[in-house]
């Protein structure tokens, strides 16, 4: 099958070099030509399994934890910070 | 003072408590080990000296004062870097987190402070925890300590051969497809990898969240009883951790006669061409052995077995394109210089990740696209479900099943690094028990002191690690291990 290795990359939001994009196409080929397996399975019926398993949903009252210990540390971690706020580029030109 | 070869987590507690040796003096000993030995093997990424002393010490001091000790009080461990403490670095093996600092505990560790252990340091990985070699480290390529010139299996390679090479009485890492295991069989060490949903995840960074679970490398399967108990629970701050579950004393004292009661299945399919012989004999070998302990061992299929690699690297990568979108360096990481916003992703993201993830996240994009989504990721869910069903059947026979862990020994640094699917297919014999959600132990088969490790794996029925440790502490006694 084809498959554009520089569009998907872009899809992904990740910058290239051409010697990568030669060989992830390639590898990712490889890759793609040895799950086509799958298509020999008969599936028809089967209910898809979307989790790690079948656990129950687990709910919580949706409300602001105020006494958790952890809140607004990740502050310090931030790259570019003005007044306490994250800073970033802009986003239109 | 006891020899650190020596040392396990209950040796350990036993040599505290009849004031054999100091937490202080052990902990002190490991660092001068490890300045020597870790110069050959690369296992760790950070060492957390100052810290661990300091704890050690406190520990001392509890004990002279006739204080009750923690569980695991001053029990030295390693950390795979992918796990957050508090004011260490968590690179998870990658460039695009190498000047990040964790701003909290994770759960797991939260629970091993509490529990009274110390922690030496964090361990090398693939980055991502993407590997089965430990080679896709972005910072070094650790060494099995049982031969430098091949791999310690991977992910968590750093992990086990901490442990195999005596830098750390016991150690933590996570699998998602094997990545407890396979290391743990390389290095000739006992790795566990829990029931999805046991363990709490928050603070590991997520490779695949429907696969992801975190566990023990240990010296004994004893030990890894001991630190599994306790960092298994309910936390609500990981979605799926499973509320209604607890693990008792049965977890740490098995009996002959209970494990009597149970039936090994041992699977055809696992025994797959091209499997290296001497593993197969291995893995044989311990099969006869529980039946010397007079444990019932009957042949089974688990037909869906071939397809399970293919389902893996499709779930696998979806989940991975996902999860690593956070990593854009907005909120932390290293920023490059940019024109714009969508610059800025283009440049962090291509500069900071290696060719693994790179290559992991591309696919992942691929199968979840428009177009793509149902022949790929919704057929790869339903292929899924039917291996689910081949064990789910099978437990209807058998309490547990007994299989090779990896198809070779460790295998030659740089042997399989030009070719990602033949690296892939290292885990054909694990991941199945990820996709099913089920616990796995890597267990090292026993009569091969000189030789490279071999291990074997046994599955249990969720929630059932009682079943596979407790065999697994039966048949390493019958290796002379306490």
């Amino acid at each position: 099958m084809e498959f554009d290795v520089e569009y998907f990359a872009r899809l992904a939001r990740i910058k290239l070099t051409d010697a990568e994009k030669r060989k992830f196409e390639k590898e990712l080929k490889d890759i793609l030509g040895y799950v086509e397996e799958l298509k020999e399975v008969d599936t028809k019926d089967v209910a898809p399994m979307t989790g790690g398993t079948n656990l129950r949903s687990v709910f919580r009252e949706d409300a602001l934890d105020v006494k958790r210990e952890d809140n607004g540390r990740g502050r310090s971690r931030f790259p570019e910070e003005k007044d306490g706020f994250l800073k970033v580029p802009k986003v239109f030109e | 003072m006891i020899h650190l070869h020596d040392l396990t987590v209950k040796r350990f507690r036993e040599g505290l408590e009849n004031k054999e040796f100091s937490a202080y003096e052990i902990v002190k000993a490991l660092f001068d080990y490890i300045g020597l030995r870790d110069k050959e093997i690369d296992a760790y990424l950070t060492l957390n000296r100052d810290d661990a002393l300091e704890r050690a010490a406190k520990i001392d001091v509890a004990i002279a004062e006739g204080r009750d000790l923690p569980p695991l009080a001053g029990v030295p461990l390693a950390i795979k870097d992918n796990m957050l403490i508090e004011g260490l670095p968590a690179t998870a093996g990658s460039k695009i987190l190498e000047h990040y600092i964790s701003a909290y505990d994770a759960t797991v560790i939260k629970k091993l402070k509490a529990a009274g252990a110390i922690f030496l340091g964090k361990t090398n990985l693939d980055e991502f925890a993407m590997g089965s070699s430990t080679e896709n480290s972005a910072f070094k390529v650790t060494k099995n300590p049982h031969d430098l010139t091949r791999v310690p299996g991977g992910s968590s390679g750093g992990s086990a051969a901490a442990v195999a090479s005596h830098m750390a009485v016991a150690a933590l890492g996570s699998d998602t497809g094997g990545s407890i295991r396979e290391p743990a069989a390389f290095c000739g060490v006992v790795g566990l990898k829990p029931t999805y949903g046991a363990v709490s995840r928050y603070g590991l960074i997520a490779m695949a969240s429907s696969l992801d679970q975190i566990g023990p490398f240990t010296k004994t399967v004893e030990d890894a009883a001991v630190i599994f108990k306790q960092i298994a629970g309910y936390d609500p701050n990981d979605a799926t951790s499973a509320p209604d579950i607890t693990y008792g004393d049965n977890l740490l004292n098995p009996s002959l006669e209970g494990i009597r009661e149970l039936t090994i299945g041992v699977p055809e399919e696992y025994f797959v061409p091209g499997m290296d012989e001497e593993v197969a004999n291995a893995v044989q070998s311990a099969v006869k052995e529980f039946e010397s302990l007079k444990v019932r061992v009957k042949k089974i299929s688990l037909p869906h077995t071939k397809h399970a690699l293919s389902v893996y690297y499709i779930i696998m990568p979806a989940e991975v394109s996902t999860n690593l979108s956070r990593f854009d360096g907005i909120r932390y990481g290293d920023r490059a210089k940019a024109e714009n916003l969508l610059d800025l992703y283009y440049r962090d993201r291509g500069l900071g990740f290696g060719s693994e993830p790179k290559r992991r996240i591309i696919l992942g994009t691929f199968v979840l696209s428009a177009g793509y989504y149902d022949a790929y990721y919704a057929k790869a869910q339903k292929v899924r479900a039917l291996i689910k069903k081949d064990f789910d059947e099978a437990f209807k026979e058998v309490d547990v099943i007994l299989t090779p862990v990896a198809p070779t020994p460790a295998f030659k640094i740089g042997e399989k690094t030009d070719d990602p699917l033949q690296m892939y297919l290292s885990d054909i014999c694990t991941i199945t028990v990820n996709l099913a959600g089920l616990p796995g132990i890597s267990i090292p088969v026993n009569g091969r002191e000189g030789k490279l490790p071999i291990g074997f794996q046994l599955i249990g029925k969720p929630w059932h690690e009682a079943d596979i440790l407790g065999l697994g502490m039966f048949y390493e006694r019958l290796g002379g291990k306490r």
